[in-house]
């Protein structure tokens, strides 16, 4: 009795996903909406787009769009190179595979504070990447390199080599998931007709491989687009701008300036009309695929 | 075919590669712990070490002519003269800031007494209080107590709102279909991907409005908007899977629903509970930009390595304090390590 009188209470769920509807409509819609409109008004109010164009007249923001866009592009590349060689590697089962691989991913447990130090106490003067390269005997121990003063894009390079460090795992454990569903029997069959190692991988490998690989790219881009804290803990403010960098820039150093939130603002739907473009490249590529549960 | 090959030429390059990835990844770890044990004077030293060290064998000497005495430190194959002084508190407090050595008054008048007898250059140990650096961060500096327990507490309630809102959302998902239901869990999925900065921003002026600006639970509220959905996906997963005779065999025995639910489901859907705790946990730990933006004078632990950082010239204060802040990440993510991989389509591993 008592059952069915709750289960046909229950027969319409939805009120139970209320309370998040209301979350969403409170703490995500409503900023979000608002953050658009502050973005299209000027400081009077009136609609428009001032801010855009104020933006995009300042060279830094500029520049700061060219850098996102560079660092995107190269760490995307150099990312996936690196992780695909590393899993294809990791997913033969040798000695120690699993040794390696729990080596691989420790990176990926470092909050992005702890990687901004720990690359900074290394690229100093004095710090430890000129003291292995001077006790490898590959550096004159009397003339250190300063890597902190590196500048556009040699800083920029350096900056992609350390988010190359810390977010490669996890697109190897993407990359070797797709991987280990692949069907053996297509590989051997490639090697029954005669493919070597590498026809293998370029033409049977590859194109199976491909959904799997985009999603993992577009996963990373959207990383990607909104780095500013190892730029900022390495380098400081200013040197090497990027697209949240200034948000950061704006909301942590000239707060008080007279455009410095209507900037932060405008910036910010920009840094979020980018990713969402990314989410529905994302939601087309895995398309049906896509199942709850996955993780990014 | 897919054994590693048994050339000698090949396992030779095989075994270089495993050597240099190990070392791209430990190498810097290695270096970077070290400079989180190391004294001020150590920081200076250049070629940094890779180990940490637990002592210095240090030299002592008597200046009969200005009555004071030095002290060596040694370097590479010499002894290097640090400090020259002829007072005993002096000497005392140079240890202590810049050798991480604690030695008392008393014992550094007991030193100078021999030196002056022995009338020659002594041999002295001077063992290093090894975890000083972690001491002044976390201790002697005003505040970072204080930054630890915000980001606990912000850490909590996250966990708190992305399980109570998510796990329901995710049972409801599994369990009953109805029409929005794939609008839902893709609005889920966008939401979950939303950049944290555009929202914070707009948020600061609610969160001022609700009284809440500075306080823990204001960054609880951001860091759950991607977290519910998260949790909602996981659970949702994890409940699928656990079998609806299971429930209405209970109910057929006079279980209620939610005796149902917190006998049997629940207990079976734990480990993604806990799971979904630590994505939750990691979200809010590792976090600087929110923080940056909506906070003032109650920043996270996170925030205030990231500050400490631009504030000090030498690293290794800031370095102890990453090291705290790695420690619980490091351990969390290797736990949900499996989970990740068994959501991605069951790694082996």
């Amino acid at each position: 009795m008592n059952v069915s009188r709750r289960s046909g209470f229950l027969k319409s769920p939805t009120w139970f996903l209320v309370p998040v509807v209301i979350y969403y409509a409170l703490f995500w819609i409503r900023p979000t909406i608002s953050v658009i409109i502050e973005s299209f008004t000027d400081r009077s109010g009136a609609f428009g787009f001032s801010n855009y164009v104020r933006l995009f007249s300042q060279e830094a923001i500029r520049i700061a769009f060219l850098n996102t866009v560079l660092f995107t592009l190269g760490s995307a590349l150099l990312q996936f190179v690196l992780a695909f060689a590393l899993a294809l590697w990791l997913n033969k089962k040798f000695r120690f595979s699993n040794l390696m691989l729990f080596i691989t991913l420790i990176p990926m447990a470092f909050p992005p504070a702890a990687v901004g130090i720990l690359w900074k106490t290394g690229l100093y003067r004095f710090g430890w990447i000129n003291s292995f390269l001077c006790s490898l005997g590959l550096m004159n121990p009397a003339n250190p390199v300063d890597w902190m003063s590196f500048r556009n894009l040699n800083a920029i390079i350096l900056l992609i080599i350390v988010d190359t460090w810390t977010v490669l795992p996890s697109v190897v454990i993407i990359l070797l998931a797709g991987l280990q569903n692949l069907n053996k029997e297509y590989e051997e069959a490639g090697w029954v007709f005669g493919a070597n190692r590498f026809q293998t991988i370029k033409d049977i490998v590859f194109p199976i491989m491909k959904p799997t690989i985009i999603t993992a790219m577009i996963l990373r881009m959207i990383a990607a687009v909104q780095v500013w804290l190892i730029a900022v803990m390495i380098f400081g403010y200013n040197v090497v701008p990027f697209l949240v960098e200034r948000i950061a820039y704006n909301v942590d150093v000239i707060t008080f300036a007279k455009y410095a939130r209507k900037d932060a603002y405008t910036l910010s739907v920009i840094v979020a009309a980018i990713v969402l473009i990314s989410v529905s490249m994302y939601l087309r590529v895995s398309g049906e695929k896509q199942k709850p549960g996955e993780i990014t | 075919m897919n054994r590693p090959c048994k050339s000698l030429w090949s396992r030779t390059i095989y075994f270089l590669i495993l050597v240099t990835i190990a070392g791209i990844v430990l190498l810097p770890i290695f270096y970077f712990l070290t400079i989180s044990f190391a004294s001020n004077y150590e920081a200076y030293q250049f070629p940094a070490k890779i180990f940490p060290t637990f002592s210095y064998p240090a030299r002592l000497r008597y200046n009969a002519d200005a009555e004071n005495y030095t002290l060596l430190i040694k370097k590479g194959a010499e002894f290097e003269a640090i400090k020259t002084t002829s007072d005993v508190l002096d000497f005392s407090l140079y240890c202590k800031n810049q050798l991480n050595v604690l030695i008392s008054t008393p014992s550094v008048q007991a030193l100078f007494d021999k030196a002056k007898s022995a009338d020659t250059v002594i041999q002295i140990k001077l063992k290093k209080d090894f975890f000083r650096n972690y001491v002044v961060f976390f201790i002697l500096a005003e505040g970072t107590m204080h930054a630890l327990f915000n980001s606990l507490k912000a850490a909590g309630w996250t966990i708190l709102i992305s399980l109570v809102l998510g796990g329901v959302s995710g049972y409801i998902m599994a369990r009953y279909k109805f029409r929005f239901n794939n609008v839902f869990s893709t609005s889920l999925l966008v939401v979950r991907m939303f950049p944290a900065v555009a929202l914070s921003l707009p948020l600061v002026v609610y969160i001022m409005r609700m009284n809440l600006y500075d306080t823990p639970f204001a960054l609880a509220i951001v860091y759950s908007v991607p977290n519910i959905a998260l949790t909602a996906w996981i659970t949702s997963s994890i409940f699928k899977g656990i079998s609806v005779e299971l429930e209405e065999a209970a109910m057929v025995f006079g279980a209620t629903r939610l005796k149902t639910l917190l006998t049997i489901t629940f207990p079976m859907a734990f480990p993604a509970i806990v799971a979904s705790s630590l994505y939750a946990f990691l979200a809010a730990w590792n976090d600087s930009i929110t923080a940056l933006i909506m906070t003032n004078n109650n920043p996270t632990l996170a925030l205030l390595v990231y500050r400490t950082v631009g504030s000090s010239t030498i690293p290794n204060l800031p370095a102890a304090g990453a090291v705290v802040l790695l420690v619980p990440s490091l351990i969390f993510t290797f736990i949900i390590k499996n989970y990740i991989n068994q959501l991605w389509g069951n790694v082996a591993l």
